[in-house]
């Protein structure tokens, strides 16, 4: 009695397998390609414009870091050749110093 | 001449038109299966199958290559239906009892007649079974996909496939004698 509701029980489980294939409405692709046509183009050209606008602002952005890299270098540059003559001063007012 | 279908998905990729006409010959059949075996509707599936190959379009570009291109479009059919169903879900759970509708007893045309009542009876158990129980019972059993493929589009190892496969197939077998305790028993 068990193997015949197992039996009936595997029938059921296999009774999908080596089915015919099954195909969609013929006006299905129409439909796609329709939907295609109306919106997703604008969306694509809204997310291509997004990524533009940030590719601008990141070299925009890397212009000016190395603009400010430079400027700081430069700045360190020239002071340190305005502390150099600075012993020739000490010496100068170690010079004057008369009453030591 | 015969185009891979890399070739064909890069071709989409770049918005070729024909080239996705190819590529929809080649799947729609693949898709509105496996989208019928879930959602069991005709009109749904065909609303799966078209979802599913707007976002093969929109989604080309994302295509890396790494898995087989049947595999991806499995993967994104699958997503969908699940999706589907779910939002079908939520629907009705904001319904009054009496507007939802009974379920029907689905007839798949694929089906010869002589497994039409018991194909019947598993569809409606399937519809019990859990996500992914679901998933790897009907790419298996009901697609006749192989089992490694199976596990690629649900990015997961053999074993956890043949697991999942024991459970689905237990679970079905609880829910159909539960459904019907004394069938395939002998009349005394």
């Amino acid at each position: 009695m068990k193997e015949e509701q197992e039996q009936w029980l595997e029938d059921i489980l296999h009774s999908a397998q080596g089915k015919a294939p099954v195909s969609p409405n013929p006006a299905l692709l129409e439909a796609i390609q329709t939907q295609l046509k109306q919106e997703p183009y604008l969306q694509l050209t809204k997310s291509n414009w997004t990524k533009n606008w940030i590719a601008a602002a990141a070299i925009v952005l890397g212009l000016l870091n190395v603009f400010a890299f430079q400027q700081i270098l430069s700045n360190n540059y020239s002071s340190e050749n305005t502390s150099a003559p600075s012993t020739n001063y000490e010496s100068l007012i170690s010079d004057y110093n008369l009453y030591e | 001449m015969h185009t891979s279908s890399k070739d064909l998905l890069a071709a989409v990729s770049h918005g070729d038109d024909v080239a996705f006409q190819q590529l929809y010959e080649r799947f729609s059949a693949k898709v509105y299966s496996t989208a019928l075996s879930y959602a069991q509707q005709e009109q749904e599936a065909e609303e799966i199958t078209q979802d599913v190959f707007v976002n093969i379009f929109r989604k080309a570009h994302q295509f890396k290559g790494k898995s087989a291109v049947s595999t991806w479009i499995y993967r994104i059919t699958v997503n969908a239906s699940l999706n589907h169903i779910q939002s079908k879900k939520r629907r009705f759970f904001w319904q009054p009892l009496e507007q939802i509708p009974e379920p029907s007893n689905f007839h798949h045309p694929g089906i010869s007649l002589e497994n039409k009542e018991n194909a019947t009876l598993l569809y409606a158990a399937i519809k019990t079974l859990p996500d992914r129980q679901k998933t790897a019972f009907i790419l298996s059993f009901i697609e006749d996909l192989p089992r490694q493929e199976v596990a690629d589009i649900m990015e997961t190892s053999l074993k956890s496939i043949e697991a999942l496969l024991q459970r689905s197939k237990k679970n079905l077998r609880d829910q159909l004698k539960k459904w019907h305790p004394n069938r395939g028993k002998k009349k005394k």
